[in-house]
């Protein structure tokens, strides 16, 4: 611990400072931008970062992961669109909450619970990142397999009304997610010779053209119909009351964020669902969950950002890269001759110390920026449909081109867009679809990876971790159950 | 008559002046480039190829005297960007960085759409050898002791590779070929996942490139056994390699610079000769240094033949493997 407070001195350095706060604006941008993840925005900058300090360089990295994995909350409730897969389970009460009015006040929650969550990942990072490590790595394929049943539990909950509609939805996107080179084999699947459907359909266009363009299609429904006039002052900040209530959920959201984040080859997408879920599982008012509910944002903000500083702790203690951000990270680590991992840890004590404290500030800029940008990022949803609507779909475009440069990309937005509008009409969900296509490869590929390894034998795929996700993930359908068959005599009586 | 010869000398001086400039201008260069210039990686931003292909974009610039970016056409094993690459106008604005999957998927994956007969080959920059490696506390202390037990306990053996199809799932095909030893090949979604199996105890023995193990070689957590190769490896100059131990298998992956089939030779040579430069830049020689990657630049036609080569190891290992397309 004495080693910490120089660290932290040398971290406030007006400099150093200045970079994170760039990095956290840039990040920002980047994740209310549909199309543009944390990892592009990283990948982009990185090679900037070759000619800088390895503080300076990798500090902005950080600052760009930190403040993308909050942005992507911002478009997600005011527009309805994820502006990063992170952000797909902020959609359904965020959105809700902006169309009511209460757009600034659903930005003030993501925000605050993005920075607790956030923070809570910076503080288990500096303390016990150890021990929460070598959980992560005793995660083997039966384990992986477990987590993605479990999370693929969560369509349960974002089903709306009918169960059976959702599970078609996720049923839908596991199918899609097939199309292109399977991981274990590599034989080429529903690829009909084309070499752009061998690279797969990726989910983010679909993402992108399955909750913008419908969104986009019903306003000019609409458009003849005057809108209801939203209430013109708002709040940002949550009631201390409504603050209150949301502590335990916080609390929880953050710590499955770490864990799941320190999994490595998980991150905060996986993490956001997972908590959104055992959210709605735990809380006093399931039934709010999908209806504008603060609680249905603060879950899944807190978690994805708690999972930053998951995904680091594996990066910094072990030196393996957890996810597609930390790969780069640790790409611009060794560029500069740096090899994160144990080696650093002993000899460079120093440099990961300024990089913890710097995340932790990186988190309190963040929150103070999405605090004071939040009355501005409101006024979107006062702007005209007929001025929005030309502008989102520009983005959408641009978006889907930009992952890979493909225009193919941008085709599978357009169609997956009119797929979406046709669920919409036929109260088919959209969020499963997404669920599906972000787990499917998980799932599949650690099932065929244990039956190679186990053989056929079901009770091998019983480990104690596993067992505790599979029993959890049959709790998951349970407790509804249960509730049910706990309140139904009382109300008989 | 005056303003006659006045006028034919300003002619003989206009035509001895423009002959200088054409003069100049055959002598010197041809009208390239005269735009930014586009690299392409057929690969997601943040992997191996990508960081490699950045840094050569970034290094390359400055010897070719033109803005070079770098455009992520990722999917299908790299399909998507090298078909970009090859069908792209052969104007040299449009270049591919070109890497190992490029002479093993044409062998492996049904409908891939380029080979290396595709590209007019501008220069080798790196190869990457593979290795074998084990957990630091395994019972495996010598490359014979994990032969010994793999033969004893046939197909039993867990061993991680980077998917099917890859490099490093070839190379222990070649091993064990060689070494006449039946392996349980775990496919996984890239090098790093499977070191990661390795570490977490999920894996008995797993196959990468020397580079992307040595970290963890370095941190004391695994060991290498055999370099699949027949060269030593810089950084582990104590591994030895599986030549010098008996058994002929030599997998290496490489990355290279590549433009469409059909470049004019003045371009090609003009990028050649930049690149050669680059090659001998200290800074990018630092880089690889970072990557654990040794230079090996080879250039033109000569880059060529050494992906013929290429081509037909990789034809033979995977055929070996079963993994080679029924024609």
């Amino acid at each position: 611990m004495e080693l910490f407070f120089p660290h932290f001195f040398a971290i406030l350095d007006l400099a150093i400072l200045l970079i994170i706060a760039q990095g956290v604006i840039i990040g920002i941008i980047v994740g209310v931008l549909p199309g543009l993840s944390a990892t592009l925005g990283v990948a982009l900058v990185s090679p900037l970062t070759f000619a800088m300090e390895p503080l300076p360089g990798i500090m902005l990295l950080l600052g760009i992961y930190v403040g993308a994995v909050y942005g992507g909350s911002i478009s997600a409730i005011l527009m309805g669109i994820p502006g990063t897969p992170a952000a797909v389970a902020t959609v359904f009460d965020g959105n809700i909450m902006a169309k009511r009015g209460e757009g600034g006040l659903a930005i003030g929650i993501a925000t605050i619970s993005s920075f607790i969550g956030g923070f809570f990942s910076v503080i288990v990072l500096a303390l016990v990142s150890k021990p929460v490590a070598i959980l992560g790595l005793a995660f083997g394929e039966r384990e992986y397999f477990a987590l993605g049943v479990f999370a693929l539990a969560a369509v349960a909950h974002f089903s709306g009304k009918s169960l059976p509609k959702g599970l078609l939805s996720a049923g839908i996107g596991i199918f899609v997610a097939t199309i292109g080179i399977d991981e274990i084999h590599g034989i080429p699947r529903f690829t009909f010779e084309s070499s752009n459907l061998l690279g797969g359909i990726p989910y983010m266009p679909v993402m992108i053209g399955m909750f913008a363009i419908p969104e986009i299609l019903m306003n000019i429904e609409s458009l003849s119909q005057i809108r209801p006039k939203l209430p013109r002052i708002e709040r940002i900040l949550p009631a201390r009351s409504l603050f209150k209530n949301l502590r335990l959920p916080l609390l929880r959201s953050s710590v499955i964020g770490v864990i799941v984040g320190a999994v490595p080859g998980t991150g905060a997408d996986i993490a956001a669902i997972v908590s959104y879920s055992q959210g709605r599982n735990l809380s006093r008012h399931p039934e709010l969950f999908g209806t504008g509910y603060p609680e249905g944002i603060a879950c899944p903000e807190s978690a994805n950002n708690a999972a930053t500083g998951g995904t680091m702790i594996s990066l910094l203690t072990l030196g393996i890269p957890g996810g597609a951000v930390t790969a780069i990270i640790m790409g611009a680590f060794m560029v500069h001759g740096l090899q994160p991992g144990p080696l650093l840890m002993s000899k460079q004590m120093g440099l990961v110390w300024k990089l913890i404290v710097g995340m932790g500030v990186a988190n309190i800029l963040m929150l103070i920026f999405g605090l004071t940008l939040a009355r501005f990022f409101a006024k979107i949803s006062r702007v005209p449909a007929y001025l929005l609507n030309p502008i989102i779909l520009l983005l959408c475009f641009a978006g889907s081109f930009s992952l890979r440069n493909n225009m193919f990309d941008v085709y599978v937005m357009a169609i997956s867009g009119i797929g979406g509008y046709v669920m919409i009409k036929t109260d088919i969900p959209r969020a499963p679809l997404i669920i599906g296509m972000i787990l499917s490869g998980m799932v599949e590929a650690n099932f065929a990876r244990t039956v190679l390894l186990c053989g056929g034998d079901v009770f091998k795929f019983l480990t104690p971790i596993s067992t505790v996700l599979i029993v959890l993930t049959i709790l998951t359908f349970a407790i509804p159950w249960v509730k049910r068959l706990y309140r139904s005599p009382k109300k008989q009586s | 008559m005056r303003e006659r010869l006045k006028n034919k000398w300003f002619l003989i001086l206009l035509f001895v002046f423009l002959g200088f400039f054409v003069g100049q201008s055959a002598a010197f260069a041809l009208d390239y480039p005269k735009k930014k210039i586009e690299m392409v990686v057929a690969f997601n931003p943040g992997g191996d190829s990508d960081i490699f292909g950045r840094a050569v974009a970034q290094f390359g610039s400055k010897y070719i005297g033109e803005t070079i970016f770098v455009t992520n056409r990722a999917g299908g094993a790299g399909a998507i960007g090298f078909n970009y690459g090859a069908t792209a106008k052969p104007d040299g604005y449009v270049l591919t960085f070109v890497v190992t999957t490029l002479t093993i998927a044409p062998h492996t994956t049904k409908g891939y759409p380029v080979t290396y007969k595709d590209f007019e080959p501008i220069a080798l920059v790196a190869v990457v050898p593979s290795c074998i490696s084990v957990l630091a506390d395994s019972k495996y202390k010598t490359l014979e002791d994990f032969v010994k037990d793999a033969k004893a306990n046939s197909g039993k053996l867990r061993v991680g590779q980077a998917g099917t199809g890859s490099p490093w799932h070839l190379a222990g095909e070649a091993l064990a070929h060689a070494a006449d030893m039946k392996l349980t090949y775990v496919p996984y979604k890239g090098a790093g996942p499977s070191i990661t199996a390795l570490l977490g105890g999920h894996l008995d023995a797993t196959i990468t490139s020397a580079s992307e193990i040595y970290p963890h070689v370095q941190a004391g957590k695994a060991k290498t056994l055999a370099i699949i190769s027949d060269n030593r490896f810089a950084a582990m100059k104590d591994v030895p390699t599986t030549i010098e131990l008996g058994y002929k298998a030599n997998v290496v992956s490489w990355r290279g610079i590549a433009a469409p089939k059909g470049t004019p030779k003045e371009i090609a040579s003009f990028l050649i000769e930049g690149f050669e430069k680059m090659s001998k830049d200290p800074k990018f020689l630092k880089f690889l240094e970072s990557r654990g990657t040794d230079l090996k630049f080879i250039k033109g036609d000569a880059f060529g033949k050494w992906l013929a080569m290429m081509h037909d190891d990789y034809g033979r290992i995977a055929k070996v493997a079963g993994l080679a397309l029924k024609k």
